[in-house]
C-alpha cells in the first residue's frame, strides 16, 4: 500500500505554513512523521491543535531517545505523539536537541496532560523544559545523580538511600565442570 | 526432647513456646510486584496457608510476626522496608518470597535492590519467578521447623540438616542443567557496534555464579574488584 502526498492531509498542511521549520517528513502506513525545528515547536503545536484540517485534540504520548550509541550529532530527540479524534488520525512529531543546550519549551498550556510525561522526561533524560509549572523528578528520589536512561550513564550503577549491610558468605551453586 | 509417663508429658518451656509460636504465625504481606498473584493464590482456600496456623495478614507491623516481603524492592522503597520490619515486635521473621526478593532476580539496573538481605536479615529464601504455591507453603513448613527447632534465638547461619540435604538434592540437578564453562565473557550483545569505551559484560568463575558479592553497588571495595575485572 502506498499512500500519495494529497492522502498526507497533516504534512501538507504543515509544509504550506510552516515552510521552514519542517525539516524532514516521513509516511508509514498512514501514520505521518514530522521532524520540526526546535524554535516552532509552540507555534506548530498551537496550529496542530486548533486548525480545523487537524484538530490533534490528544497528546498520546511524549518521550525522548538518546541516539548516543548512534554517532548522531544532535544528540537527543524528542518524540511527541497526536491523536485527532474528529478525524482519527495519529501524527508524531520529533524535535532534534543538542546535547550541550537540551531545553526545549513545555506544552504544559496546551495539554494539561503533558505535565507528568515531561515531568518524567526530565527525570529520565535530563532534558529541561522552559516554563514548566513544576520541574521535579518524578520516579527517582531526589538524592539521584544523573539520568538513568542516557546511553553514558553505568548500566550497574546504583544508588542506595538507606546504608546496605555487607554480606558476608551469599550461597553459591558450585559447578564444576 | 519429650517423655511420656502414664498420661504425663514432660518436655521442656522452650519447646512448648515455639510449638505455639510456629502455629500462630500472623503475616503481614509486603506485596509489591506480580509475586503477589501467587501469595494470593497460596493464601486462598485452594492451597489454604491457614492449615499451617497462618491464617490471617495483618496488614499493621505492630501485630504481626512473620514479614512476607513479596516482589520486587526498589531502592525507592528500601526506607519504607526498613521502617515496616523494624516496627516489627520481637520475635521476628522474614520470608523473601521469589526471586527479585532474594536476589534482584532479572533487574540489575539503577533502580532495583538486589536482594533483601542486603537490607534486613532473611530467614528463609522461596525461589521461583514466581514460586508456585507448593514452593510457597514448603519454605512455611521450613520457617516452621526453623522456629521449633531453633527458637527464637536463632543463629542466623544454622541451617538443619533436612535443609542440607534438600540442598544438596537441589545442587544435583542444577548440575545436571546449568553447565556453564570455565571462562566466558559476555561482550554487550545487545548491541555489538556501540562504541562505548567500557563494555558492559560478566565474567564467570569456575566456582562461582557472580563476579563479587558487591558487584553493582558504589561502595570502595565494589570499585576496586570491578576495576580489577576490567583490567583483566
Amino acid at each position: 500500500m502506498t499512500t500519495t502526498d494529497s492522502e498526507l492531509v497533516t504534512t501538507s498542511l504543515l509544509k504550506k505554513n510552516f515552510p521552514k521549520s519542517i525539516l524532514e517528513t516521513h509516511c508509514h502506513r498512514g501514520d505521518e512523521t514530522v521532524v520540526i525545528d526546535r524554535k516552532d515547536l509552540l507555534s506548530i503545536c498551537e496550529f496542530l491543535r486548533d486548525d480545523e484540517g487537524c484538530s490533534y485534540e490528544m497528546l498520546v504520548d511524549l518521550t525522548a531517545v538518546d541516539l548516543l550509541e548512534q554517532n548522531r550529532t544532535p544528540r537527543f530527540e524528542m518524540v511527541y505523539h497526536f491523536k485527532s479524534l474528529r478525524h482519527g488520525k495519529r501524527i508524531r512529531v520529533k524535535v532534534r536537541l543538542d546535547e550541550q543546550d537540551c531545553s526545549i519549551d513545555s506544552i504544559y498550556h496546551l495539554w494539561k496532560a503533558v505535565d507528568w510525561y515531561e515531568r518524567e522526561c526530565f527525570d529520565m533524560y535530563g532534558i529541561h523544559f522552559n516554563n514548566h509549572p513544576d520541574l521535579r523528578r518524578i520516579l527517582m528520589y531526589d538524592q539521584f545523580e544523573g539520568h538513568p536512561l542516557r546511553k553514558d550513564y553505568p548500566m550497574d550503577r546504583q544508588q542506595p538511600i538507606e546504608e546496605l549491610r555487607e554480606i558476608e558468605e551469599r550461597y553459591h551453586y558450585q559447578r564444576d565442570v | 526432647m519429650a517423655a511420656n509417663y502414664d498420661g504425663f508429658l514432660t518436655t521442656t518451656f522452650d519447646n512448648v513456646v515455639n510449638w505455639s509460636r510456629k502455629f500462630s504465625l500472623f503475616q503481614y504481606p509486603f506485596v509489591t510486584a506480580c509475586c503477589g498473584m501467587e501469595y494470593m493464590a497460596a493464601a486462598c482456600s485452594h492451597y489454604d496457608i491457614s492449615r499451617f496456623g497462618a491464617e490471617i495478614p495483618r496488614f499493621s507491623p505492630r501485630q504481626s510476626d512473620v514479614l512476607w516481603v513479596v516482589g520486587t524492592i526498589t531502592h525507592k522503597m528500601t526506607p519504607v522496608l526498613k521502617t515496616v520490619y523494624e516496627q516489627m515486635a520481637e520475635p521476628k521473621w522474614v520470608i523473601a518470597f521469589g526471586a527479585c526478593a532474594s536476589s534482584g532476580g532479572f533487574y540489575q539496573n539503577y533502580s532495583v535492590l538486589q536482594g533483601i538481605d542486603r537490607l534486613i536479615p532473611v530467614d528463609i529464601y522461596i525461589a521461583g519467578c514466581p514460586p508456585r504455591p507448593e514452593a510457597v507453603l514448603d519454605g512455611l513448613m521450613e520457617l516452621q521447623d526453623r522456629i521449633q527447632n531453633d527458637g527464637p534465638t536463632v543463629e542466623s547461619k544454622m541451617i538443619n540438616p533436612q535443609a542440607i540435604r534438600h540442598k544438596e538434592a537441589k545442587i544435583e540437578q542444577l548440575d545436571h542443567y546449568f553447565r556453564i564453562p570455565k571462562k566466558e565473557v559476555f561482550e554487550n550483545v545487545q548491541n555489538p557496534k556501540s562504541n562505548r569505551s567500557i563494555k558492559p559484560g560478566f565474567t564467570y568463575n569456575q566456582n562461582q555464579a557472580n563476579v563479587s558479592p558487591n558487584m553493582g553497588y558504589d561502595t570502595p571495595k565494589g570499585f576496586q574488584q570491578k576495576e580489577a575485572l576490567r583490567e583483566e
